[in-house]
């Protein structure tokens, strides 16, 4: 009932306002004719001057490149990341199949149930299913996925960022204070005893 | 107001009733009309926001004025993409129109519905809305069509008239293709002057004075 009185409403507006709005209709379907004749004109002339009159314009071809641009820069950046995984898979891969061949021929009988013989090699990982054949060794993550390589303008012991450094025993880290030995560590019984009244 | 309708006799009563139902009819319809010509304007605008939203997405076009300009272009150019094929139907009947006339001898008329006039009119049928008989007086009303009239011509096929039928079919139909054409011009110009108000309006509603403001960039050590 609200939608039948509104398009009553509407549709009286809309009578009322039928003169004009049909005024603006002509004027504008006067314009297009005009407009529609201006663009024949216009692309006759630039199709016998040898361009092409339906081209884009040069917005519209900055706005191609800058997409192209970007696709570009996008793609690079993933063509990379697959480079970086078919190495890393590489990788895997050769480390694996050493690792098949090895337990195929040379041990066939490491089948890994636990508490038979295959006990040495167990996995070092977190889970292996009873049964099951060990294959794939554990590795740490990206475990000789990361080339070592050294660091442009790098010393030659200075530590590798992303690496606990090293440090000799006996020193605390990075003060290079020589800790207490043992053999020189002081018995506490053995100081001597100070009073305050003697000070 | 109650006296009126005493003093009204039944048939002037059924009489009002009918014209009050006419127009409750014909306001609903055109109200109805208009909402579907509103739907088809929307959509039809659309157009326009995929034809400049590559621009503006990527930071060419930079503030409303520059953006109409170019979306004018743009509209212009699509109209005479849509509307070739209509404008062309019309341009072909029209030549073939000029061609019939020649071969008849110039002797066609258009809107003529008599067997030799060869005209398009001869396919509708045609009433005699001046014959005097059917005028006379309803209530305070004077010299109204009170009944139907007759028909001077009935619809029928004349071969003979067969550029006049093909121009007029063309260019009712390639007509209202470009009235459809316009129309969509207006929808996306509509659009545009929406859009490039909206897309570079700047709002302060939420506004708050007391916020710090973002800080500046600091140089590269």
């Amino acid at each position: 009932m609200a939608k039948l009185l509104k398009a009553l409403g509407y549709g009286a507006l809309y009578t009322l306002l039928s003169p004009f709005i049909l005024a603006f209709f002509a004027l504008y379907f006067v314009y297009c004719v005009f407009a529609f004749l201006y663009m024949a004109i216009r692309n006759l002339i630039v199709f016998f001057a040898g361009g092409n009159p339906m081209g884009d314009l040069p917005e519209d071809v900055k706005a191609k490149r800058s997409i192209q641009a970007r696709l570009e820069q996008q793609s690079a950046v993933l063509n990379n990341m697959a480079q970086q995984g078919q190495t890393t898979n590489n990788n895997t891969n050769t480390n694996t199949t050493n690792t098949v061949v090895q337990n195929f021929y040379q041990q066939p009988v490491q089948q890994n149930t636990y508490g038979q013989q295959g006990q040495q090699s167990l996995p070092q990982g977190p889970f292996v299913q009873p049964g099951t054949v060990n294959a794939y060794p554990y590795q740490q993550p990206y475990q000789g996925q990361i080339p070592q390589q050294p660091i442009p303008g790098q010393l030659p012991n200075q530590p590798v960022a992303g690496q606990i450094p090293q440090q000799p025993q006996g020193q605390i880290p990075e003060q290079g204070i020589p800790a207490p030995q043992e053999e020189n560590a002081v018995d506490l019984d053995e100081v001597p005893y100070f009073d305050e009244g003697e000070i | 107001m109650t006296i009126f309708a005493q003093k009204l006799s039944e048939d002037a009563k059924w009489f009002i009733i009918a014209i009050f139902l006419i127009f409750i009819v014909f306001f609903a319809a055109v109200g109805f009309l208009g909402f579907l010509v509103k739907k088809l304007m929307h959509w039809q605008g659309g157009k326009m926001e995929s034809m400049i939203a590559d621009v503006v997405n990527e930071h060419i076009i930079t503030d409303t004025r520059k953006l109409r300009k170019f979306g004018i272009k743009k509209n212009i150019r699509y109209l005479f993409k849509e509307a070739w094929i209509p404008f062309s139907i019309m341009a072909l009947v029209s030549i073939i129109y000029v061609i019939f006339c020649a071969a008849n001898n110039f002797e066609v008329r258009f809107f003529g519905y008599a067997p030799g006039e060869r005209g398009f009119m001869s396919l509708f049928f045609i009433w005699d809305w001046k014959n005097p008989e059917i005028r006379g007086d309803v209530f305070f009303l004077k010299n109204i069509i009170i009944a139907w009239p007759p028909a001077l011509n009935t619809p029928r096929w004349d071969w003979n008239a067969w550029g006049t039928y093909l121009f007029g079919f063309g260019i009712v139909i390639g007509g209202l293709w470009f009235l459809y054409c316009v129309q969509a011009y207006i929808a996306r110009s509509w659009r545009l002057m929406k859009v490039s108000k909206k897309v570079f309006e700047k709002k302060l509603d939420n506004f708050d004075p007391n916020s710090v403001p973002p800080e500046a960039p600091k140089p590269e050590q």
